[in-house]
């Protein structure tokens, strides 16, 4: 299908016109995709060989920025500040989670073919109503986007067509994920507790500890990484996306000239907590646990974090923050376990000071002052 | 939370809207009968009668506070008002339609400050003003026709901002920004036009234009204009409203209304 594929490609130079940030983080997107596995499958004497758990790592880190991204759609572009976006993340886990529990079978700690363990545990006899289906791959991949969807749908119609804006919505959204987090705690919900759900084996019958399984869960995240950014990049250019901007800027005039405000928000902001619930699927695999602590609202501010270092309203800005600060995250708890939070606190507060637009606006700022071609398409805000 | 009975209401997005049909068969577009609206024991408008013929041109003048802003956000949908009624024509009943409802059905609005979409540029702020259907699904789709792009030529001609039209809203001038509003408006084919203040920062040349514009469209628009500048109201030399503590008046053309005693003594304080 010649003719067809050609379309793709067009479709995909029409998505990444004028995105030069966008065409070098997918060029490297991919370079790395192709990369990776070559240098995985050096022999582990030689320098260049990577590792398993710089593979896992990287594939985590991917996740994370696909969440980024999800985050900057309804932040940057919509003006929704989301302080709850990391419950949609964890609903996507502990959906891919409850998948990879049913697929222990009788290999738990307790041999119990029809329960996981934490259940045997607890005593139960049956399994709870709402982890029947998990057995298939194609119903918990169904769910990885529908928990989060419904639940983004839900408190999204009631928060939007009540007007709830700015700051009281942020503050909403803090407490959603809050509220999800206690509630996971508990053991009677039948997720695990404050255990959650680990001690994984395999998916779709490969195991999780092959190196291969591993290096499929790297190229799936980084796919998806770029049917994220595309997806995102397709409405961001649309007119939808240019009425998102106007509702950003300005909710009453986009009303007053006829626009459904609430059903656009609905809309992009249910897309967006679906992304960030595929980013969580494909996060637990990798980590091999779920548990309630990725409701912490700290969590879902940290991803806040990331869009403003790397810089909102860009989609590779937040690609290029989550990736920045979680490498150094790396970095530091390893070096100076302490000082993580200082430095992550301290560069936040640099950047708002200095770099008010992230690091993609410097970016932008220095190609400006180098190439002055089409001056006032888009000046820098005074 | 009518929207969760009425289920009908809930995906109206994905339905394309039936517009009732405008009945004006009585020759007038607007009705506004026996409205009062009170912010904390203030009555701002207070049992207002103002009828609005079809293709008029209609100024409203009134020392602050006389309540021309709220009965604007009345006719809008902002402002909903304790008692009343306010009728695009015969049939449709503006109280009971939301602010994209009423805009979609052939009202527009220019606001006294003006507010355009600062970050996009002149064109694209008109393209989004646009009539035609505006739901989610559509807007995504959503590709410039050749006979849409004339169009916002032609108003990008009109409003005199053709050589603007790839600038940043954000960086015209405060006269510009006026008249991009006006486009905007125009954009959206509307019926009945709402103009609050469109001479407000404007030079004296700007104000001509403006008149020139506003007079011009009148015939196939009825346009309702609120000002404070009488030498402007006075170069509209069209029937006038004057409002008073949320109450007309007086009503007639501008010699009649200045010649009323009351409206000296409310204007000239006696």
């Amino acid at each position: 299908m010649p003719a067809y594929s050609g379309g793709r490609v067009l479709l995909i130079a029409r998505l990444l016109k004028n995105d030069r940030g966008g065409q070098v983080f997918l060029a490297l997107l991919v370079a790395t995709l192709i990369a990776v596995p070559i240098l995985h499958a050096m022999p582990e004497a030689s320098p260049w060989h990577l590792p398993t758990y710089a593979v896992t790592l990287l594939g985590k880190y991917l996740t994370y920025a696909l969440l980024a991204i999800a985050v900057d759609l309804v932040w940057g572009y919509l003006g929704i500040l989301s302080l709850g976006h990391g419950a949609f993340f964890a609903l996507g886990g502990y959906a891919m989670g409850m998948y990879l529990m049913r697929q222990i079978g009788d290999r738990g700690v307790y041999g119990n073919p029809d329960l996981p363990d934490f259940m045997v545990f607890l005593n139960w006899h049956e399994l709870p109503w709402f982890w029947h289906g998990f057995d298939s791959f194609p119903f918990a991949l169904l769910m990885v986007g529908l928990a989060p969807g419904l639940l983004a749908f839900v408190f999204g119609f009631l928060a939007f067509r009540s007007r709830v804006t700015g700051v009281y919505l942020s503050i909403i959204t803090q407490a959603l994920t809050y509220a999800l987090m206690l509630a996971f705690f508990r053991n009677e919900m039948g997720f695990g507790g404050n255990n959650g759900l680990t001690d994984f084996k395999d998916i779709l019958g490969f195991s999780l500890q092959a190196d291969s399984t591993r290096i499929g869960l790297f190229l799936a995240s980084g796919i998806a990484l770029m049917l994220g950014y595309l997806s995102c990049r397709a409405i961001v250019i649309s007119r939808l996306g240019r009425v998102a901007a106007a509702i950003r800027d300005s909710e009453d005039r986009t009303r007053f000239i006829g626009y459904r405000v609430e059903y656009v928000k609905l809309a992009i902001f249910t897309f967006s907590a679906v992304l960030a619930g595929i980013a969580g699927a494909l996060y637990v695999p990798q980590v091999g646990i779920i548990n309630p602590s990725e409701f912490s609202p700290l969590n879902s501010i940290e991803i806040v974090i990331w869009v403003a270092l790397g810089g909102r309203a860009t989609l590779y800005g937040a690609v290029l923050g989550a990736l920045g600060v979680n490498y150094a995250k790396t970095v530091f708890t390893a070096a100076l376990p302490d000082a993580w939070l200082f430095a992550l606190g301290a560069m936040f507060v640099l950047v708002t000071l200095f770099l008010p637009r992230g690091v993609a606006g410097l970016l932008r700022r220095r190609k400006k002052a180098v190439v002055k071609v089409t001056p006032a398409v888009e000046e820098i805000a005074p | 939370m009518s929207g969760l009975v009425h289920r009908d209401k809930v995906f109206e997005f994905l339905v394309p809207r039936v517009v009732e049909d405008l009945d004006l068969s009585h020759g007038t577009v607007l009705y506004m009968e026996g409205v009062s609206v009170a912010f904390d024991g203030f009555k701002a408008i207070n049992d207002l009668n103002f009828y609005v013929d079809a293709g008029e041109l209609r100024c409203v003048i009134g020392p602050n506070g006389a309540g021309k802003t709220t009965m604007m956000d009345i006719i809008t949908g902002k402002t909903r008002p304790d008692r009343g009624q306010v009728w695009f024509g015969q049939r449709m009943n503006l109280l009971k339609m939301s602010e994209p409802e009423i805009a979609q059905v052939g009202i527009g609005r220019k606001f006294q400050k003006p507010t355009v979409f600062e970050q996009q540029s002149v064109f694209e702020n008109l393209e989004l003003a646009m009539a035609g259907p505006k739901g989610v699904w559509t807007t995504f789709r959503a590709r410039l026709s050749a006979e849409q792009r004339e169009r916002i030529d032609a108003v990008l001609e009109t409003i005199g901002l053709a050589d603007e039209a790839t600038r940043d809203a954000g960086a015209l001038s405060h006269g510009q920004k006026q008249w991009l509003e006006i486009g905007m408006l125009l954009m959206q084919n509307p019926l009945l036009l709402l103009v609050d203040e469109p001479a407000a920062g404007m030079t004296h040349q700007e104000m001509d234009r403006t008149v020139e514009l506003l007079t011009g469209l009148a015939g196939q628009h009825s346009v309702v204009v609120v000002e404070h500048d009488m030498d402007f109201v006075r170069a509209l030399n069209s029937r006038v409203t004057v409002l008073h503590q949320g109450h007309v008046l007086a009503e007639g053309n501008m010699d009649q209304v200045q010649a009323d005693p009351r409206v000296r003594e409310v204007y000239l304080g006696g």
